[in-house]
């Protein structure tokens, strides 16, 4: 394989996979069904605080 | 309550056995070093498993074992071991800083002793606050916060030990190293490749303890903070193998010679470099802000989603900004190319994670005003957009043309590190230290809000006096006369950074002393705590939240 070739590579495929991966976690996450999931997540941390300071 | 109380006597045998082997790994290294660095490293090692052959051995069969009710409870003994640590080197590490900042301004100062040169002590104070201070409040909070947000204990009680105690020789190891004159000559990787080796063995156990707790948590998601310490500690594997692969000259010399050459060596250098930067300096902390400052405001994070892309962003674009390390250089100008681009593509996620932080605080800025504690992490978020911003801005090719080689670069490190980094440590410190040692509120509450003030006004006046001196040699050095020639020589720029030199003098010197009343402060209230410290484990919830 050429050195130009491998640049080409270097230069096309890292940067479409990547933007490929990136539009995937992008539908993944702001995926509206998975919204109180995340509610509930970002929240759990509270309910663990306000359980060591009640003890 | 000392390590072995929290041992039992099986956890104990294994803890003697490798201690032994440690002490024999040192005699070892010392036997076949006989002498130079390699060989006073194997006697600390050989030191350090005598004094825990003891240290163990005694208390075998004296110490009654603890109960079964700790595996109810959350194992915050090595936490608070880690926490010492963090303030020993952050004395340590920022003490060094302040000298060599003075030292620039008075460089006559220099004592006649060749391990207090700039050269050496100047990795004394890297190595010092990045990895004693910043890896040891890393280490210490990814087990505080893993524990709490999957509701188990940690998988078992001798590793979080082996990885504490085996870093922190990884440290000394470095910090004597250097005064003794021994480098590889690779930025932030230093050390030699004894060190290194010992490094991927306490990195891996570190891994493993991660990995497994996360295995018995109780909590159905893995929080997002966890993500961002996961990739602190897998990705620093990576960059730290690869970038220290090197053959030793003898294997009783402390002396080798890396694998890579030329522009390879240097573009792998930059690729470890800069990812030290995004992985061991800011997914860890990203990983605590993401963690505490929700916890301290008592609201949840703005947008959790936001979060999720904002780490997948900066997982995949720091990977490919190192190279902005090197414009202007033998390194093909399409990869230069590449390195800027992402640079500039990592301000989205990198304010993401600033703003998300930031938004999370609203309807919470009458705490940010009483409470110092939170008042220190919205400081740090705030640096930390700041940063990154000026981070994109120097990596453009032409900016870069002007700030490379200058003080600019030192004061953009240094709005990230006392900014960003140092300020959510001690964010997270103030936050833990009452709680681990069973206590309300700090020993002296109102050091706390004396040691905000120094430490951002400390800050301020460091990178803004610094900006000065970088803009000013840049302009200087590139400065020409009408027949072409340069306008000022090199020692006039040098001499027009003296008053920038005291100013950030000034400036440590203020950072130091709010580290320095910080660790008072933490000293006095691990005093008062006493043996209530014995009490102050906190039980473990294995019921998901709802």
């Amino acid at each position: 394989m050429s050195h130009e070739t491998l640049v080409l590579i270097a230069k096309t495929i890292g940067p479409i996979w990547m933007g490929g991966f990136m539009l995937i976690v992008f539908i993944r996450s702001y995926n509206p069904r998975r919204r109180a999931e995340q509610e509930r997540i970002a929240r759990s941390i509270l309910s663990e605080v306000e359980r060591e300071t009640r003890t | 309550m000392t390590m072995t109380a929290t041992l039992t006597s099986t956890e104990r045998r294994i803890g003697f056995a490798i201690s032994a082997a440690l002490a024999v790994l040192g005699l070892t290294m010392a036997a076949v070093a006989k002498s130079g660095p390699m060989a006073v490293h194997g006697a600390m090692a050989l030191v350090l498993g005598v004094a825990l052959v003891f240290h163990l051995g005694g208390a075998l069969y004296d110490h009654p074992e603890p109960s079964n009710r700790r595996h109810a409870e959350y194992y915050d003994a090595p936490t608070r071991f880690g926490i010492v640590m963090t303030l020993i080197w952050a004395v340590v590490g920022m003490g060094v800083g302040v000298w060599l900042a003075a030292l620039m301004y008075w460089p006559e100062a220099t004592p006649l002793w060749p391990g207090t040169s700039y050269g050496r002590l100047r990795p004394v104070h890297t190595s010092g606050v990045i990895f004693g201070f910043g890896g040891n409040a890393l280490i210490a909070t990814s087990f505080y916060v893993l524990q709490r947000t999957s509701r188990a204990r940690l998988a078992d009680a001798v590793s979080p030990w082996f990885v504490l105690i085996g870093f922190n020789l990884f440290c000394a190891w470095a910090a004597t190293g250097y005064l003794m004159g021994q480098t590889q000559s690779k930025e932030y990787a230093e050390p030699e490749w004894y060190a290194d080796l010992w490094l991927v063995v306490v990195w891996v156990t570190y891994f493993v303890l991660y990995i497994r707790t996360l295995a018995r948590r109780a909590e159905p998601h893995i929080y997002v903070a966890n993500w961002y310490y996961m990739a602190f500690i897998l990705v620093v594997a990576m960059l730290h193998i690869v970038n220290n692969l090197a053959l030793p000259v003898t294997w009783g010399s402390g002396e080798s010679f890396t694998i890579w050459s030329g522009v390879q060596d240097a573009m792998i250098q930059w690729w470890y470099g800069h990812n030290a930067v995004a992985f061991f300096l800011t997914a860890g902390f990203l990983g605590m802000l993401y963690y505490f400052l929700p916890v301290r405001a008592q609201r949840p994070i703005w947008s959790y989603r936001l979060s999720i892309l904002s780490f997948w962003g900066i997982v995949f674009f720091y990977m490919w900004a190192g190279s902005h390390h090197l414009h202007y250089t033998a390194l093909p100008y399409w990869v230069q190319t590449l390195g800027m681009t992402f640079s500039i593509m990592l301000l989205v996620p990198s304010w993401a994670s600033a703003g998300n932080a930031i938004a999370t605080l609203n309807g919470a800025w009458h705490k940010v005003r009483d409470d110092a504690v939170l008042r220190f992490m919205f400081v740090a978020a705030v640096f930390y957009g700041l940063s990154t911003f000026e981070g994109s801005f120097l990596a453009i090719r032409p900016v870069n043309a002007l700030s490379h080689y200058t003080d600019w670069t030192v004061g953009h490190v240094h709005s990230g590190t006392l900014g960003w980094v140092a300020m959510i440590v001690f964010g997270a410190i103030y936050s833990m230290v009452p709680k681990l040692w069973g206590r309300d509120d700090m020993a002296w509450p109102k050091a706390v809000e004396w040691h905000f003030w120094l430490a951002i006004t400390g800050t301020l006046i460091y990178v803004v006096s610094l900006w000065n001196a970088g803009i000013t040699q840049g302009l200087m050095w590139r400065a020409y006369d009408e027949g072409g020639a340069l306008s000022y020589s090199f020692i006039e720029s040098v001499e027009a950074m003296l008053p920038y030199y005291a100013a950030r003098t000034l400036g440590g010197a203020l950072f130091l002393a709010g580290a320095v009343l910080c660790a008072l402060n933490c000293g006095a209230t691990m005093r008062a705590a006493g043996d209530q410290v014995d009490e102050a484990d906190r039980p473990l919830y294995t019921q998901p939240a709802e």
